[in-house]
């Protein structure tokens, strides 16, 4: 049997570091698993390589009215928005099936059909990326 | 004589039976299409001006008498969902290749690998300018058109525009579709 080593990019290694720190407390608070919200980071942030939401402090691609990603003067700033407009929807979450069902229900993305399918994708390789990290 | 009236009544009573057939029928389709209006668009809200998404660096121009909804922030804003009618739509929207499909092909790979229709008919083309993929889908009378392209920046940006319709209104959606596609526009990025 063939056995695929995913190696630790360092885009990949930085995104643990930086991420797991703000995410982790809050996943705690709403007993919600941690690699869920990695995984949105992952996408909306793109692996928190996207410059532009980096001078937002915008990990998780948050709008305002006009539709343009709001500025937060912290990334602790921006974690504490999610969770007051979201947490309460995502709380008890365990499981990749069950917060794709509340994402939905949230309307979090209802643009694109395949958003759903590719976070699917995503969050399989935050598991394996945390994994070759290992980021604890 | 009185054969002949009984006749009358009788014809009566079923016309009047096959209109009240109609005007139910009318009446419970009309019920779920805005059930379905309701629950599709439930978290949009309505775009009136042509629609430029700074973040993923692309726009698209409005249609003439086509209502289109974006996500209700502060929910990401990803993209433009323009109505054509019941369970019909276009979609045009962006997302990070974050899954690293890494080209345009593999990211139609993914988008078909979900999928389960009758037939499929695959080709490149050419979205604003670069090399593009499309596929079309048809499963009974419906048919999904779905374009895709990847932009090489960064870690990659995924383009998805999908029209869905079906085999009836196929000719005047995909004709609003091209008017879409011709109209799609890339930015640059914003550092």
């Amino acid at each position: 049997m063939v056995k695929f080593i995913t190696a630790c990019h360092a885009d990949k290694k930085d995104f643990f570091e930086s991420i797991v720190p703000l995410v982790r407390p809050m996943a705690a608070r709403l007993n919600v698993d941690e690699d869920l919200l990695l995984a949105l980071v992952a996408f909306e942030d793109s692996w928190g390589q996207d410059e532009h939401n980096k001078a937002l402090h915008n990990i998780f691609g948050i709008t305002h009215a006009g539709g343009n990603n709001i500025a937060f003067p912290t990334y602790e700033a921006c974690v504490e928005f999610w969770e007051r407009n979201y947490g309460a929807k995502v709380r008890g979450i365990r499981t990749l099936e069950d917060f794709i069902t509340a994402m939905k229900k949230i309307g979090y993305n209802s643009v694109n059909k395949s958003y759903y399918d590719t976070f699917r994708a995503v969050y399989q390789s935050v598991l394996k990326y945390k994994l070759a990290c290992n980021a604890k | 004589m009185q054969s002949n009236m009984r006749a009358t009544h009788c014809l009566v009573g079923l016309f009047i039976i096959a209109l009240w057939s109609l005007a139910a029928h009318a009446e419970v389709s009309v019920e779920i299409e805005r059930q379905w209006q309701q629950e599709q668009f439930a978290h949009m809200l309505p775009i009136t001006r042509d629609y430029r998404n700074e973040q993923y660096g692309f726009g698209v121009p409005m249609l003439s008498g086509v209502e289109a909804y974006g996500n209700e922030p502060p929910n990401p804003n990803h993209g433009v969902v323009y109505l054509l009618g019941y369970q019909r739509t276009i979609s045009v929207s962006a997302v990070y290749d974050a899954a690293e499909y890494g080209s345009t092909k593999s990211q139609l790979d993914h988008w078909l690998a979900t999928e389960h229709p009758d037939t499929i008919t695959r080709s490149p083309t050419v979205l604003a300018g670069k090399p593009a993929e499309q596929a079309v889908l048809r499963t009974g009378n419906t048919v999904i058109k779905v374009v895709v392209r990847r932009r090489n920046e960064g870690n990659g940006i995924l383009y998805e525009l999908t029209l869905t319709t079906t085999a009836t209104d196929q000719a005047k959606d995909n004709a609003l579709f091209d008017l879409v596609l011709a109209g799609f526009k890339t930015f640059k990025l914003p550092r």
